[in-house]
């Protein structure tokens, strides 16, 4: 079999698979915006998309509530997934996420610390940065958990599979305890919020907290996506990757601060939502194989309907009342991060 | 025009991995390093590759220093086949081989004709479509080497004399591959490529090198054709072998080859 038609067949069975998540994609969008306590018809939701000043009441609750939240579902799942596609490129290892290595609560103990100590220690900065002030806590959260645990974990120019997971393991009990004593130390309204980042969840967004955060994930996303040679590159080897002319130094940084800024946002936002970005590249590999110019789209595509579809769950199971979606991501992804342990013990450890 | 070291030392903490080491890899020759083990081989190949920064004296590309060549300018002169580094994603052989594409180019009939060439020169033609970690050790090695005669073949236009760099290129190959590896680098050095190869076997260094450099404790402790550096008392000396060893070595390098 030539090459070309190797690619070419390849090429065939990503478009499709693609195609696939798109239309997917669609379908839960469109239920996330139709299913929930007051079921909508499709003519309410279409007149929504649109400003208008007469709307009916159900059209209100598309405009005001269901459609800010889907926009935060798809930008946090297709976050969650590109970046943890992206840093498992960056450790050259599949078993990195941003929730198992300690990113995420690193930046939820920023985010935390945001919230409990603000207005006391930094109420200049507070004031200074408006609504992003969350999403720059938790950026500078996620950016030193990355860091430290990059830190950690290298030993002489590889990855060492056990010390990045034991690192997370720190980092996320480090945090952890930190968080618990913010608990500890917070007022019962602050508490709130605080469980609110430890468990995960889509609610309670508003178009004006919505905007920036959206922004700054669509920025991640997209300037993620154009690394995917480069990761392709890169998994060959740090010296390796060299030698076929990419500036490696540069290309990590670029990955540490991308993944920071995507997963700090996402974190500032909507809190821990853990093993989306295992299990989305994950999939995707088993259908496409390990290219990065389909891992990520797919990754981003993939994510976005996990996160969509888990929410749709969490708002619907045990209606009226709310489950936490992270509570729900991590009860699906525990097993099957235990799955990927058993699959992987022989090459990692 | 040459890929040489001039008077190159590292020194990782207090201890010296190579001390003045001078040599020159040249288009159209295959030039093998022998040596025992820490005697500072991998440390030569890696500045020659632009890799060591800490290193003192020079290292040039055609009178060019290689420090003041760019990772992507360097990428079109020379490949490097390091000892095997493990991936565990699962990429296709095939894809592997196309990462040797400079950044930007994409799928082409000529890229394509490359890559295919690429992997019949290593017999890998059968495995293009497997997955990469699911192969033997010698058989990712071979794909690695091919991967490099890709990188260099894909600037072949330029005309511009390319460098090949090999360590141990032959360790976990079978005894028809490591013939299939070495008589690759071989044409390549036969169409004008200057290829450096650390071995371990003298049978094989002396069929395939036109040149050999031995090294010791750091230091080239001598250099030239296989006929002249082959002796009992050179091998004795690299290796630290008791002479009847070293003279039974001899002997049988000095006999004619079965073919």
């Amino acid at each position: 079999m030539s090459l070309r038609n190797l690619h070419e067949a390849q090429e065939r069975s990503r478009r499709i698979l693609l195609l696939v998540l798109a239309a997917m994609l669609s379908v839960s969008s469109f239920l996330a915006l139709a299913v929930g306590p007051v079921p909508i018809g499709a003519g309410d939701i279409w007149a929504a998309l649109w400003p208008s000043e007469d709307l009916s009441r159900d059209a209100q609750i598309v405009q005001q509530i269901r459609l800010p939240r889907l926009i935060l579902g798809l930008c946090v799942g297709a976050v969650l997934g590109v970046c943890g596609a992206a840093l498992q490129g960056l450790f050259r290892n599949p078993l990195a996420d941003p929730g198992i290595i300690g990113v995420s609560s690193g930046a939820a103990l920023a985010a935390g610390l945001v919230i409990v100590t603000g207005n006391t220690f930094a109420s200049g900065f507070m004031e200074w940065a408006g609504n992003y002030a969350l999403p720059l806590g938790a950026f500078a959260g996620s950016m030193i958990a990355i860091v430290s645990i990059y830190a950690l974990s290298q030993r002489a120019g590889t990855t060492s599979g056990a010390s990045l997971i034991l690192a997370g393991i720190a980092i996320n009990a480090m945090a952890g305890a930190a968080l618990g004593y913010l608990t500890f130390l917070s007022s019962d309204n602050q508490l709130r919020q605080l469980t609110f980042w430890t468990l995960g969840s889509l609610g309670r967004i508003t178009w004006d907290s919505l905007v920036p955060v959206a922004v700054l994930m669509t920025i991640a996303v997209a300037l993620t996506l154009r690394k995917a040679a480069a990761l392709n590159t890169y998994l060959l080897g740090e010296r390796e990757a060299g030698h076929l002319g990419l500036n490696v130094e540069r290309m990590k940084k670029t990955l540490i601060v991308l993944g920071a800024l995507g997963v700090g946002s996402a974190v500032a936002v909507s809190g821990i939502i853990g093993f989306v970005g295992l299990a989305a590249p994950h999939i995707i590999r088993l259908f496409a194989g390990a290219d990065h110019r389909i891992v990520l789209p797919g990754s981003a595509l993939l994510g976005a309907l996990l996160v969509m579809c888990a929410d749709l769950i969490a708002r619907t199971a045990a209606a009226p009342a709310e489950l936490p979606i992270g509570v729900l991501t991590s009860a699906l992804g525990g097993p099957f991060f235990l799955w990927l342990l058993g699959r992987y013990r022989r090459e990692l450890f | 025009m040459a890929l040489e070291l001039k008077d190159v030392s590292v020194v990782a903490g207090r201890k010296a991995l190579i001390e003045g080491v001078s040599l020159s890899v040249h288009p159209g020759k295959l030039t093998v390093i022998l040596g025992a083990n820490g005697a500072g081989k991998s440390t030569a190949l890696s500045v020659l590759a632009g890799d060591s920064v800490s290193a003192k004296g020079e290292a040039r590309l055609d009178g060019v220093p290689l420090s003041s060549l760019s990772p992507q300018a360097l990428a079109e002169r020379r490949a490097v086949v390091l000892q095997h580094a493990p991936i565990n994603f699962a990429f296709k052989v095939h894809e592997i081989v196309s990462l040797s594409r400079p950044a930007l180019r994409s799928e082409s009939n000529r890229t394509y004709a490359i890559e295919e060439r690429a992997l019949h020169e290593l017999d890998l033609a059968e495995l293009a479509g497997r997955s990469y970690p699911t192969l033997s050790g010698g058989e990712r090695q071979r794909v690695q080497i091919a991967r490099a005669l890709a990188q260099l073949w894909h600037h072949e236009e330029t005309g511009q004399s390319s460098y090949l760099l090999l360590d141990e290129p032959t360790a976990h190959l079978d005894l028809k591959h490591q013939f299939v590896a070495l008589e690759a680098a071989r044409r390549f050095a036969q169409q004008n490529g200057g290829v450096l190869c650390i071995l371990h076997d003298l049978t094989l260094a002396r069929e395939f090198a036109d040149e050999i450099i031995l090294m010791r404790n750091g230091n080239i402790a001598a250099k030239g054709g296989a006929a002249s550096i082959l002796t009992a008392d050179t091998i004795a000396e690299i290796y630290d072998l008791p002479a009847h060893r070293a003279e039974n070595l001899a002997l049988s390098l000095s006999a004619p080859m079965l073919q």
